[in-house]
This record gives structure tokens, sequence and C-alpha cells, in this order.
């Protein structure tokens, strides 16, 4: 059953405002919750070579929180805004607890599909993601933080312009280089390396 | 790399990425000179653009209506035989795709039901019996269930996809209008209502359960869904089912519920609308605590909201069911009634636009609706002429709905098709402008007045059948509205002058409109034709059918199974083919005929019996009478579906959206294929069986009509919707019935030809059958019943039309018809009858002693009912005599029966009878209480005859209960009373009751008086002079009224003017309450002038009249009378104003006339 209490958080904020912290705060630790459990629940279905859609877990765990049809596009950005960040946190938890627990079964590699980056769907090491992530963040914070709800939230254009309260066209430059970016480092050719 | 000089690196890439490939190497070099460090780094990332051409794609961040991604591990690649297309959402319980039904080629929502196989049996049973109801039901408010299916351990629904956005999201956006509101509750409450009929509860009711499309069409989700999702039988899901703040504290409760379970949800619907935040809001602990626990308190509603609504909104909210309103058929009638008060109140509440809608797309016809719309700019009447299957209607249909902005208050679409003689003309356009066609009134008079100042766009569809009616209506509504247009469609013109014609030709055999002609084909088509490769062919077809729409339209629903081509084949072996019948076609009729005849042809045998049955119903016909009439062995559920599906597709048939929302949907043929049906009909021999069926079926529909109970509006309104066909049932075939049956069927049908004002043809009927019984020779048993209901209903409508002595007659042969059987209802019946009309003709003694002999002899026999009706016209009989003691008693006795009967309708009008008794005796407080009860039932069961009455004496008992006139108490009595009037004016004037408009007026211009507004109390005064029509004593209390402004304007000649003319009036009219009050006007004026003496003479004979009458005067006017009378006392000394008053209360030589 869709949760009143994510749907009600959502609904209590005016389109055009950010989340209260506290509303953000509730969001997130049951998007954690629920994503965390969906991915369990995929990683023994599928045995070796596990391949999240990160984009699918959220779907669903929308679907479990939120009653979809009472909420407008923008709570539904605010919603994704956040949970993208939970389930990028679900897989770093996932690949920390791997690494404590030696080898524990079929943590070490986690490969996720993001769409968009590529012509087609592609698969990327979520912990070799995680460290591109981090390293964009140093650079250009909000770019990564575009990536952050295109790859794990699935988000449009408009819907991250809305999630970041910047323009649509913004947003397109930054997915634009961010992509760039992206598939030179994943490419194992940095752009930083010096020349050969 | 530091942040700094990423962000270049960011700005070069976005400005190289604009330019081709070829020169961004240059471009990215020469904004690098000096750091050629960072140039490499931009040089390097360029590379990692798309292969061909370097760019990143725009798709890479696709705009919203794309997302949510759908993923393909997520879809099922089918459901059952469905497609599935795409996820739509998730329900209460599973998930919700859309899906695509291959056979019908049409989208369909699909509902799957997770876990329901492990649930009981009967759980599921009573839940298909519940689809299947539903299904049946078919109604436009309510999401049409198509099938309740299983795929393997999976059982789903499938429902018809309706794209909207649900109540929940439009109340977001705040407090919605009444406007915008009222007609959205209006549809909800209708979808219950229906629902509520056959039994089936919502149980979730919500704003989210509520889709609202574009057009303003509501469509109610997930009925009866919820009890399924959480069967008590389930461990899993225990406790009650519903949504908090939307749930009825009996579910929360966990208690069995009923239909006012969902009137609760509705309540909680009404207020969050309205005041744009929950009934019961908070978390959820909290609202489920507020709804057990605290009453809902209205006022916080917004202001603005109608009194009546709001007193709605309350009822609805009552935690005791038992508080809440009867029924949702009661709510939607409250709202109809709102909405209507505010409909003469304000212009601009017709301003809705009502067209039918069609499933298919309008194709071209560009060039007709440009002159079409120029047209309506300077003619007042345009007449769309042309033959039958031209698509005039469709044309007219579709400019129309480009004129909203043109037309601010309303559009409105009458089809005159069904109209079988000339007063079904103005009938069927009251119908369709919502006008109520109860009571009395000129049907014509009332469009007039409604339409007479509005900027209001008439159509008028079919106008051929009855043109001479059509045209005289038309020139009449033309001259007293000259802001209306009026858009016709006919297959001649009107004949009216000013009237603008337009031939609507065929779509042309050349040029731009035969290309539309083969649009229109591909449209219809569908899929299945190749537009490139058979245009020839399609124009070729185009050009035999001669252009005319319908003809392409049915020879392109063959292309699901025929090639173009092939059809070509088939249409030419065809128009060779010498025509049928003696008279030889026009070319235009004969392609049409063989294009007719051509789908009449490829219909399967069981479908070919359907569509020539269905040629048996005027006006179309509901999908149940459908299946019991069409059907032979009655319908099967789908099957029957099914059929009318397939004629539907291939155009023979429509579903139109009729213009009563709780009829469910009708099935209809365009004119010229029920034509073309009816011949076939003929042709097989089958019409007298069918016309036997017709009408066994009609007889039956109505066997149940009781009018005594709550049901009086559910039963009004489907004999609105199947007037035609009743009236083909009595009259079109006498073999099709016995005289004994068309008795039967008539004695049902007596209240409603009574209530609706069919007297002319009801009495007509009666007349025809009563002389068919007498001639077939002595009463028996079985016939003399018959005989006496039709003859009792026959004297109801004789009395209605002033044919007293006819009635009187009547009801002494049924009285007569009555003894013989000696059964104890014809014999109340019958006497009843007779006692009203001698009443009635002044004869109140006689009809007392009549009911005192059948009261007494019916005492045990009798059933309660018509024992308590003999008691209740008795009481009328004695107040009529002036015997307002025995009056009481009787009715107070009625009242008793009638509530042990549980008549509402009883009740109300016993109570409002006792107030009546008790407001005469001066007995306040027990008058108002009677009143105030007798209102909230007729509100309830809506009767609006009932509440005028009511109401009108409420705003009486208020204005006479008014003391100083300048106490809080007292101003805020006046606005009660005054509003009671306003209410009930508005009331009057769409039921056409004109005696109790004028009474009205008046009522409220004394209220406009006393509230001091002397400007507006004229205006009143006069506007009620004006209501036409000869009112016995009015004249002389508008009198009355105006001396009593002159007196206190201290115009004091006028005041005498006045109040003389009222007397003189009231000794013609022998009205001795009328005479006091003008003595004391009298009394007044002369002491205002210093006539002090003469002043006195006047009040004291005043008040020797109040002595003898026992009528007393409203308390400000006794409070008026007696201060002056202080005065007198005080200015002349006391001995001398004694010896003056005892001097005027003599009685005069020669007596005035007794009361």
């Amino acid at each position: 059953m869709p949760g009143p209490e994510i749907t009600a958080l959502l609904l209590d904020a005016t389109a055009a405002t950010a989340l209260p912290r506290s509303a953000a705060d509730q969001i997130f630790a049951a998007a954690y919750e629920e994503l965390h459990s969906i991915a369990v629940r995929e990683m023994r279905k599928e045995r070796a070579g596990h391949t999240l859609q990160p984009t699918a877990l959220l779907n669903e765990a929308y679907i479990k929180l939120v009653d979809a049809s009472r909420v407008r596009w923008q709570n539904r950005a605010h919603f994704f805004g956040i949970a993208a960040h939970a389930m990028r946190q679900v897989l770093i938890d996932h690949a920390r607890k791997s690494a404590a627990a030696k080898r524990g079964r079929g943590w070490k590699r986690v490969m996720i599909t993001v769409s968009g980056l590529y012509a087609d769907d592609h698969e990327v090491n979520a912990v070799d993601l995680e460290l591109l992530l981090a390293r964009l963040a140093g650079l250009h914070p909000r770019m990564a933080r575009v990536v952050e709800l295109r790859v794990f939230g699935g988000l449009s254009g408009a819907e991250i312009a809305f999630v970041l309260g910047v323009s649509r066209k913004t947003i397109v430059d930054d997915w634009r280089v961010a992509t760039l970016w992206l598939r030179a480092e994943l490419s194992g050719e940095s752009a930083e390396d010096p020349d050969p | 790399m530091t942040p700094a000089q990423f962000a270049r690196v960011r700005e070069i890439l976005l400005e190289a990425l604009d330019l081709p490939l070829a020169e961004r190497a240059g471009f990215v070099d020469a904004r690098c000179a000096h750091d050629p460090a960072l140039g490499r780094i931009a040089t390097r990332l360029l590379a990692h653009g798309d292969p061909r051409d370097g760019s990143i794609a725009a798709s890479d961040l696709p705009e919203l209506p794309e997302l949510p991604e759908r993923l393909a591990e997520d879809l099922p690649e089918r459901i059952g035989r469905y497609r599935v297309l795409r996820r739509l959402g998730s329900g209460g319980m599973g998930i919700v795709y859309l899906g695509l039904d291959p056979d019908l080629n049409r989208e369909v929502a699909i509902k799957t039901l997770p876990g329901i196989l492990s649930r009981v049996e009967p759980a599921l049973d009573r839940f298909r019996r519940e689809a299947r109801i539903l299904a049946r039901l078919n109604h436009p408010n309510i999401a049409t269930i198509f099938s309740l299916e299983q795929d393997g351990d999976l059982v789903f629904l499938t429902m018809e996809w309706i794209q909207g956005e649900t109540l929940a999201v439009h109340m977001e956006r705040g407090p919605m209008g009444l406007d915008a509101f009222l007609p959205i509750l209006r549809q909800i409450a209708c979808a219950l209502e229906a629902a509520h009929g056959h039994g089936v509860i919502h149980r979730d009711l919500k704003p989210a359960n509520v889709l609202v499309t574009r057009e303003g069409f509501v469509k109610v989700l997930d009925f009866g869904i919820a009890k399924l999702a959480s069967d008590p039988q389930d461990e899993d899901d225990p406790g009650p089912i519903g949504t908090p703040g939307y749930m009825s504290p009996e579910q929360i409760r966990d208690e069995p519920i009923d239909a006012r379970a969902d009137l609760w949800s509705f309540g909680c619907i009404l207020h969050e609308g309205l005041a744009g935040e929950p009934a019961f809001g908070g978390a959820p602990g909290i609202r489920v605590r507020s709804s057990l626990e605290t009453d809902y308190d209205p006022s916080r509603l917004p202001d603005g909201v109608p009194s009546a609504l709001r007193e709605m909104t309350r009822r609805l909210l009552a935690r005791d069911p038992r508080e809440r309103p009867l029924s949702a058929a009661a709510a939607r009638r409250t709202l109809d009634e709102v909405v209507e008060t505010q409909e003469i109140a304000r212009v601009g509440d017709l301003s809705a636009v009502h067209l039918p809608l069609y499933l298919t797309r309008f194709i071209g016809r560009e060039a007709e609706s440009i002159e079409i719309r120029g047209l309506l700019d300077e003619r007042q009447l345009v007449t769309l002429t042309g033959p039958g299957g031209c698509g005039k209607t469709r044309l007219a249909v579709e400019v129309a709905r480009t004129l909203a902005d043109r037309f601010p208050d309303g559009i409105r679409f009458a089809d005159l098709a069904s109209a079988r003689d000339a007063g079904g003309v103005p009938r069927r356009i009251a119908f369709a402008l919502g006008l109520d066609e109860g009571a009395v009134g000129d049907p014509r008079a009332r469009i007039r007045a409604l339409l007479a100042s509005r900027k209001f766009l008439l159509i008028l569809d079919n106008c051929e059948h009855q043109a001479a009616a059509c045209g005289d209506l038309v020139m009449s509504l033309l001259e007293s509205c000259p802001a209306l247009r009026i858009l016709a469609t006919s297959r001649g013109p009107l004949g009216v002058d000013g009237e603008s014609i337009l031939r609507i030709p065929p779509l042309g055999a050349s040029g731009r409109q035969s290309e539309e002609a083969v649009d229109l084909f591909l449209d219809r088509a569908g899929p299945f034709v190749d537009a490139k490769e058979s245009h020839d062919a399609i124009r070729e077809i185009c050009r035999r059918l001669d252009g005319l729409p319908l003809a392409i339209e049915l020879a392109a629903t063959w292309a699901s199974i025929l090639s173009p081509e092939t059809i070509l084949g088939r249409l030419d072996r065809r128009l060779e083919l010498p025509a049928a019948g003696s008279t030889p076609r026009a070319g235009r009729h004969r392609s049409l005929r063989a294009t007719i005849d051509g789908s009449y042809e490829a219909l399967a045998p069981e479908e070919k019996a359907l569509f020539r049955a269905l040629a048996i119903f005027r006006g179309g016909c509901t999908l149940e009478a459908l299946e019991t009439v069409c059907i032979p062995g009655g319908g099967s559920g789908w099957r029957a579906l099914d059929l009318v599906r397939s004629l539907a597709a291939k155009s023979l048939l429509e579903r139109s959206a009729g213009a009563d929302p709780h009829g469910g949907p009708r099935y209809r043929m365009l004119e010229t294929i029920h034509e073309y049906a009816a011949e076939k009909l003929g042709e097989s021999g089958e019409g007298p069986a069918m016309r036997r069926a017709h009408f066994s079926y009609f007889a039956n529909l109505f066997s149940g009509c009781d009018l005594k109970g709550a049901e009086q509006g559910r039963w009004a309104a489907r004999f609105r919707e199947e007037e035609e066909n009743l009236r083909a049932a009595f009259e079109d075939d006498p073999a099709a019935s016995s005289v004994a049956e068309r008795a039967a069927l008539a004695a049902r049908l007596a209240d409603l030809w009574i209530l609706l004002g069919r007297w002319e043809e009801g009495r007509r009927i009666c007349a025809g059958i009563l002389e068919a019984i007498r001639a077939s020779g002595p009463l028996d048993t079985a016939v003399a019943e018959d005989f006496v209901r039709v003859a009792v209903a026959g004297v109801e409508m004789a009395r209605h039309q002033g044919e007293l002595l006819e009635a009187e007659t009547l009801a002494a042969e049924a009285l007569a018809a009555a003894e013989r059987t000696g059964d104890p209802e014809l014999l109340a019946m019958s006497s009843n009858a007779l006692g009203r009309i001698l009443t009635f003709r002044g004869k109140p003694d006689e009809a007392r002693r009549l009911f005192d002999a059948f009261l007494a002899r019916l005492a045990q026999a009798g059933d309660p009912w018509n024992h308590a009706n003999l008691l209740f016209n008795r009481g009328v009989a004695l107040f009529t005599m002036e015997r307002p003691e025995e009056a009481t008693a009787d009715f107070r006795e009625c009242l008793r029966a009638m509530r042990e009967v549980g008549d509402p309708r009883g009740i109300a009008l016993a109570l409002n009878a006792l107030g009546r008794c008790f407001l005469i005796s001066g007995e306040l407080d027990e008058a108002r209480r009677a009143f105030e009860e007798s209102l909230a039932i007729k509100r309830e069961i809506g009767d609006r005859p009932g509440i005028v009455t009511t109401l009108l004496n409420l705003g009486l008992l208020e204005t006479d209960a008014l003391r100083s006139l300048e106490s809080d108490s007292d101003r805020a009595s006046l606005r009660r009373a005054r509003r009671g009037f306003e209410e009930a004016l508005e009331l009057t004037r769409t039921m056409g009751d004109r005696p109790n408009e004028a009474r009205l007026l008046l009522s409220l211009g004394h209220a406009a008086f006393l509230a001091g507004d002397h400007d507006a109390a004229r205006r009143r005064f006069e506007e009620g002079l004006r209501v036409p029509g000869e009112r016995h004593g009015y004249a002389s209390s508008v009198q009355l009224g105006l001396g009593h402004i002159a007196l206190r304007e201290r115009r004091l000649d006028a005041a005498r003017e006045h109040a003389s003319a009222a007397l003189a009036s009231a000794r013609r009219e022998k009205s001795r309450n009328v005479e006091a009050e003008a003595l004391e006007i009298l009394g007044a004026a002369e002491a205002a002038s210093g006539r002090l003496e003469s002043a006195i003479d006047y009040l004291a004979r005043a008040s020797r009249i109040r002595g003898e009458i026992g009528i007393i005067a409203p308390l400000w006017a006794q409070e008026q009378v007696r201060r002056l009378i202080e005065d007198l006392t005080r200015s002349m000394g006391r001995p001398a104003f004694e010896a003056a008053w005892a001097r005027g209360r003599q009685p005069p030589p020669s007596a005035t006339a007794p009361p």
C-alpha cells in the first residue's frame, strides 16, 4: 500500500520550494529502507553478475511509498531527487559491507545499468561510478548532482531543473559536459592524463 | 584540474558542441592558445561525443511526458490476450497497466488483483457479481468494467481507460468554485445513485478515485474493489477498509456498512472541494479520531456557499448514518436544486456547453464551418438543410463546439427526432435546457423567459419531423430573445422570416472536398487500409457513394474485412441492381441505400435480428431494454454487449450521452438507419411479435412504479426518457396488448402523468381504456380493479385541467365499481378521489360526510396508507369548513399513521397541514417545528412544489412573529424569511407555478417593507401584479402593502387612498381580514393628521372585526396598533378615549358580511 505519510509529506511542499529538511530526512529514510530491501531481493534473484537498474528500483520504491494518483509531477520529482541519493547510498553501503566481509556473497561486483550515457543502455561498475561521482563533485558539485539524479533517479531534464532550481538549459549543458567527462573516464582514458 | 579550470572547460566544450564537427578543433585551439593543457583536456573530451557527428543527443534528457521510464522487465509482454503497453500506476492493491485488446483494437486499463486466488471463493464470486452489475449498468459516470479474467495465477480486471486528472489533483489547486465543482459533484452523486440502486457500494470513495476528463466528465473508479481488496477472511490484512479521512465512522469501527457509508465519503469530498482543505485532516490517527469523535462544523465552509449545500454537507457528515440523507438520489436532488436556484438567479448558469460527444474524429467541412460561424454573426436563425446522411447534425455540433466564447451564456443541443407531436417540440427543448417539467405552466413561455436576455446558442436537430411546430416556436423565441441564436438541422427549411438557409452538400466529387471524403474513409477504416496504395480506389468509392458521409462511414467499416478494391467491386454490383420498391430512387438516396444494404447484409444472422428489432424503439433504449426485447431468450450478459459493440463499430448504432445522466447510456440509431431498420422489420414479419415484446417490456419496467416513496425522482426521470416508447406502446398497435394489460400499465403511469403534467395525453389514454372496458360488458372483479385505478387517475387529471364536473362523474363511477369489488384499497382510493373533488367543488360538508362513512367502514380492513390519506382529505375538508380544531385532530392522526407506514411524502404533507392549523391559531412555535420538519423531508425527497408551499408558510410565520423590527433577532428572522421567499420564488419560476410566484412576490414585498426598503417593496409588488393570471384577493393585498409604505413615508393622503381601495375590494371579495387591516391603516393616517376621533373610530371597527373572525394580525402590526392606541389615550385622556372606542366597537345597524 502506498504510504499516506510519504505522500502527505510530498504534498505539503508547494511546487516551487524545496522540501523542508525534516520532511526530506523522513523521505530519505523511508526510501533507503525500501530500496535496500528491493536491492537485497534483486540480488538473491540474480545469481551471478548482478546488474541492478537503479531507475527500476526507484520506480518500485516510488509505487510502494507514494500514492501516485495524488501527487503532481513536482512532488514526484522531489521524491526521486531524494531517493536517487538514497539509491547511491544503498550501493555505497553494499560495497563497504562486502569489503568488510571480505569475500561476501556477490557484493563485490555490482553492475548497474545507466541509460543516456551512451547510445544504448550501458552497464557500469557501481563502485567505479561512485568514485567518479565523488571526483566530479569536487570539480563541479552541481554537475555531479545532475548525474546522480539522471543515472540513479531517472529524472527528466525538466524534473532535474525543478529539483535543482536552475533552468533546463543549464541542466542540459551540465549533462552534455558530464557525459563527455564520464565517457572519457569510464573508457579508462582520463582527460587529465599527461600527454602520452 | 581545479574547479575553476573545469568550469572553463565546460564553457569551451559547450561552445564547441554547437559547431559543426570539422570546426571544433580549430575553435578549441584558438580559445586555448594561452593554456594548451586546457585545450588538450577539451579536445580529449570532445572525442567522446557521438562517433558519427560528435554530438550529444538531446534525447538523452527526455522531456517530462516520457517519464517515468518504462522498464522492460517490469512490464509483462502480455496479460491474458492483452498486449501490455505501459504501466499506468498502482492502485490500492495491484498494478494498473495500459493494455491493448487485439480483437477490438481498443486500449483498456488492466488492473491486476494479486493474491486474489488465495482468497475464499465467495469473495471473488461476490466481486464477479458486482462487476457484472456494473458492466451492465454501463453508467457514464462509472468507469466501465469490461471483464474479469484470469491468466494463470493472476486475476485481473479490464476497464475503460480514461485520460484525465483525479479530483485529488484538481483539489490541490485550492478551493474549487461552485460553478466548476457542482457539475462534478452531481456526476459523482449520479454514479453513486446508479450503483446503490443495484446494491453496489463503493466503500473507498475519495478524490483520488474520481477522475475528471478534460471535458469535465466524471468517472468514478474502483467501485466495490475496496471490499475485495480486504476480505475479512484475509488474515494478512484485517481491519477496516477505506482511507482515513474519507472513511465513515461505521467503517472505522468495522461495523456492517451500507450505501450511507459512501454518502459520508461524498460529504468529505464536498467539503474538501469547497473549503480547499480536507474535512478531516492531519495525520491518519488524528483523522480517524476526529471523524469518530467530533461533530462536523459546517461553518468551516467558506462564505457564499449556499445554505442548502451547507446543510447537506452537515447531514452527509452526520456520524450516525441514520441522520444522513436517505440516498445518493436525495443528495443529487439537493444539488440539482442548488444548481437550479442559481440558474435563474444569475445569468451564466446555463453557461456550460452541453453537446453530444462522438467517439470518432470530425473530418473536413472547413469551408462550411467558416460559413456557419459567419452566418451566426449576422442571422438569428441558421438552418442546415440537406438529404439524410449528409452529416448536418455532426457539422452543427462541431461548429457549436468552437463557439463557446461567442455564447458565454451557454450552448445546448435538443434532438427533436423523437418529438411525435407538436407538443413534443417545446418539451424536448425544455428537457435539453434542464427546465423542470412538473407542475403547471406553458413550457414555451418558460423557455422564452429563461433565454430572454442570454447570449445563447440553441441547436435544434432533426426539425423536419415537426417542421411547422418548430417554425412557430423558433419565431416566437427569436422575437423575445434578441441575443439568442438558433442553429437548426432539417431536411428542408423551417420557413421562418429571416431564416438563413445553408445547404450542406455531400463531400464533393472533386477538388479539396473529395480529399475530405477520402480522409473520412481512411479515418473510419482505421489501420486496415494503406492510404497510398488504395487512394484511387477509395476516391472512387466516395464518388460512387455521392460523397454522402454516412454512406462513406458505413462502407469504411467494411475495410476491416475487405480491401478497398473489393469494396468498390461490391458497390458497383449493388448500385447496378434495380432499385427496390416501386418508386425509382434518386441517385443519392440510392447510394446511401446501397451502403446500408451492404452493411446490413454483412451482419451475422444474430446481428441482423438485433438490428431489425431495434427499430421497435422510439427515442432510443437502454441496454436492458435492448437485451430483453431484442435478444431471444433474454440477454445473457456479455453476449449482448458484444452484439451492441459490434453494431456500434459498424456505425449502425450510437451510444448517446443522454441529457439525463442517471438513466444510463442510451442506444439509438441515426434517423436514416432507423427508417431502414423499420422497413426490414416490416418485411421480416417479426413486427407484431416485437411490438408485443416491446409493450411487455415497458409494462414490466413500470410495473413497480410507485411514487409514494423516496423513489419518485427516479421514476420521473425514467418516464421522461422512455416517454416516446411508452406512447408507442399504447398507441402504435392495439393488437400488441390486451385492454387489461393497457389498463394495468395506465394505472401505474397515472401518478407520473399527473406529476409531470401530461394531463391531456393521460386523459386521452385513460378515456380510451375506460371506454374499451365499458364496451366489453359487465365488469368482473379483475377488470373492475383496473377500471377503478384508471378512472381515479382520470379524475385527478380532469381536476388538474379544471374539468370538475367530468371529474366528479368519473369519481362516482369509480366508487360504484369499487363497491362491486368490495376491495378496501379500491374503496379508499375512489372515495378519496370523490371526496377531494367535492371539497374542490365547494361542497366540503358533503365531502366530510363521505369521508366519515368510509373511515368508519374501512377502519379495520383498509390498508394504513389509504386510511391515512382519507384522514388527510377529511382534514382538508374540515379546514375549508373553518373548523381548525377538528382538522388538526385529523392531521395529527394522519401524521401518526404516515410515520408508521414510513411514507416521507405523506409525513411531510401532514406536517405542513398541521403547521397551517397551528399558524392560524397563533401557536407559532408548534407551527415552526412542523414546517421545519416538513421542509427537511420535502428537500430530501425532492418534492419541489411542496418545498415552495412550506417555504412560503415558514416565511409568513417569520414575518408574522416579528414584534418590533428593531431587535437583532427580528432582523435575523426577517433575513431568514426573505431567504426562504427568494428560494421559493426561484423554484416557482423553474416550475412555472404562477399563483405561488405572485404570492411570493407579495410576501417579498412585505418583507422588504418590514426591512425598511420601500423601493424594493414597491418593485416586488409591481412585479407581482405583472405575473399573468387572475388571482382572488391579490390586488387588495398589494394595496394594503402600498398603504403601509405610504403611511411609513408620511404620505398620508396616498395611504388613505390605498387603504380605501383595499377596503373596497375587501368588501367585494368578502375578506374581513383585509378589511380590518385597511381600517387600521386608515386609523393610523387619521391619527397622524390629528383627527383623533376619526382615528379611534377606524381602529375600534378593526378591532371588532378581528374579534369576530378570530384571525389575529401579524405581531408587528398588533404592536403598531397597540402603540397608536396608547398615544391616542394619552393625548385624549382615558375617559374620552374609552367613550369614543366604545362607540366604534358598536356594530353598525346594517351588519357587514358574515365571516
